[in-house]
């Protein structure tokens, strides 16, 4: 048997959050997503959570388990120890349950405008790129949008228009594509007091991220573009 | 206003329980021992100031910061800890950012706190020397 | 949208931190290595060994010590300045904060330079 407590919160019913205590049959090779589906069938059919593809590309089951944020379908319930103690993930409103709210974290992305910024005509090809271009956009692209490292960094707790380390490792992945020409944009959009200058190195997020991304080293490669165009102007 | 600093102390609390991972616990450090020594300098300033009352005020007031050796050399060295950790911590996060080195975080704490250990160790075999020997 | 940069985004304070950081972290382990562990370590300190140390360096002496007393005060300040902000993000709210450490530090450093003058001057 493996002992699951599971955060429950229902605005309208509850007025805080508590934790109730599931006893799991336990399975070789269970994860803790598979865990809290049994709970939702034969336990408490009004247990509340996301998840989508249950194999960690979707970034949809992410929440704090065990001491960390992870991915609740890539998590062995059998390296957990004795007792799983499931939250939300922190820093985003809980809707209810394990649900949190991800509207502001998706507002702020749009707002960084993920998407090519190119206005040099396509031709009748694609546009190129050498495979040491390609490279510099490894651990860049592989970024699932989950918000493990969001909950996990403490700055986009005490302010709420902190972009925040995925969305900063999101605009450093079109910063550093050498299809993207809005450039100077790019570094505008990071060199702010809500962009890399709230970053303080506490480095969860590099220690949390299911994908093994490094949002700290993005920051910092923003933050060194940024100080290059303020003392030269060049954006680069 | 107060319960709102009030609110951050919890909240940092929150945060080191739900990441209690050595990034998380260096930059709280960081700041606790940042603030620390704020204090510790406007105090500097205060006890070296009482040097406009002339020698004698300022070895009075120097008198009642050194003795008794037993429980003021103890202070020195905690100082001596606060300044280390800071500095250590300071130029752990620097080195990592201007060198790329964000993936090894955890060696660079591990790293940090072996010389902290060593320097440490060090400064506080010279200061039981002055507790043991006051005058030299 | 390509504006330039100002200081409010927190570039320079940012980078200034690290500068005076790492400056300090030489000036202040000669400061303490000498005043703890040095002369201060061959008996209690007083006026009379304090004035000697102050009179025997000169000049140069005090431009040391004051610019370890600028780069002390500007780190220190700017470091409560960022921790303040990280916790009031509106900061048209906390627009006397920086003036106010502004006067502080300065308070500060001009007293540091009366205290030491009066060290070399004796009385």
């Amino acid at each position: 048997m493996a002992k699951i407590s599971v955060f429950r919160y229902d605005p309208e019913l509850d007025s805080a959050g508590y934790f109730d205590e599931f006893d799991v049959p336990y399975r070789s090779g269970m994860t803790v997503l598979e865990a809290l589906l049994h709970i939702l069938e034969h336990e408490d059919g009004s247990l509340g959570f996301r998840y989508a593809c249950r194999s960690a590309v979707c970034g949809s089951c992410a929440m704090h388990i065990n001491g960390r944020y992870r991915l609740a379908c890539a998590t062995q319930v059998s390296d957990l120890g004795d007792r799983v103690v499931v939250r939300p993930l922190y820093h985003l409103p809980v809707i209810r349950d394990l649900v949190v709210d991800m509207t502001g974290f998706f507002q702020k992305y749009e707002r960084i405008r993920p998407w090519l910024l190119n206005e040099t005509p396509l031709g009748d090809e694609e546009r190129r790129q050498s495979p040491e271009e390609r490279a510099r956009l490894d651990n860049l692209v592989e970024c699932i949008l989950c918000a493990c490292c969001h909950a996990s960094c403490p700055f986009t707790h005490t302010d709420p228009e902190y972009l925040g380390p995925a969305l900063l490792l999101k605009l450093d992945r079109f910063y550093a594509d050498s299809r993207d020409l809005a450039t100077a944009d790019r570094i505008a959009a990071a060199d702010d007091e809500h962009g890399v200058w709230r970053c303080h190195t506490a480095y969860n997020c590099v220690e949390v991220c299911p994908k093994d991304l490094n949002p700290t080293a993005s920051i910092a490669r923003l933050k060194g573009a940024a100080i290059k165009r303020r003392f030269t102007g060049r954006a680069e | 206003m107060i319960a709102k600093w009030w609110d951050l102390l919890v909240q940092y609390r929150r945060e080191l329980i739900l990441n209690p991972l050595p990034g998380m616990w260096s930059f709280v450090l960081q700041r606790v021992t940042g603030l620390g020594i704020v204090f510790y300098l406007l105090m500097h300033i205060v006890v070296m100031g009482s040097v406009t009352g002339g020698p004698e005020g300022f070895d009075a007031s120097l008198g009642r910061v050194q003795s008794p050796v037993i429980f003021f050399k103890p202070l020195e060295f905690v100082l001596m800890l606060v300044l280390l950790a800071h500095a250590l911590n300071g130029i752990r996060i620097t080195v990592l950012d201007f060198r790329g080195l964000s993936r090894h975080n955890r060696v660079s704490v591990a790293i940090m706190a072996a010389v902290f250990v060593i320097a440490a160790a060090a400064g506080g075999w010279l200061f039981l020397g002055h507790i043991l020997h006051p005058h030299g | 949208m390509t504006s330039v940069a100002t200081t409010s985004t927190g570039l320079i304070p940012w980078l200034l931190q690290r500068v005076t950081g790492l400056l300090l972290v030489l000036w202040v382990a000669t400061h303490f290595i000498f005043w703890h562990f040095g002369k201060g370590g061959e008996g209690p300190l007083n006026y009379a060994v304090v004035s000697a140390q102050a009179l025997s360096r000169g000049l140069p002496g005090y431009l040391w010590e004051m610019a370890l007393a600028g780069l002390c005060l500007f780190h220190g300040l700017s470091g409560v300045r960022n921790i303040v902000y990280d916790y009031v993000v509106d900061k048209p709210k906390v627009a006397w904060l920086t003036p106010l450490l502004w006067a502080v530090g300065v308070c500060a450093f001009l007293l540091i330079g009366y205290h030491l003058h009066l060290f070399r001057a004796g009385h």
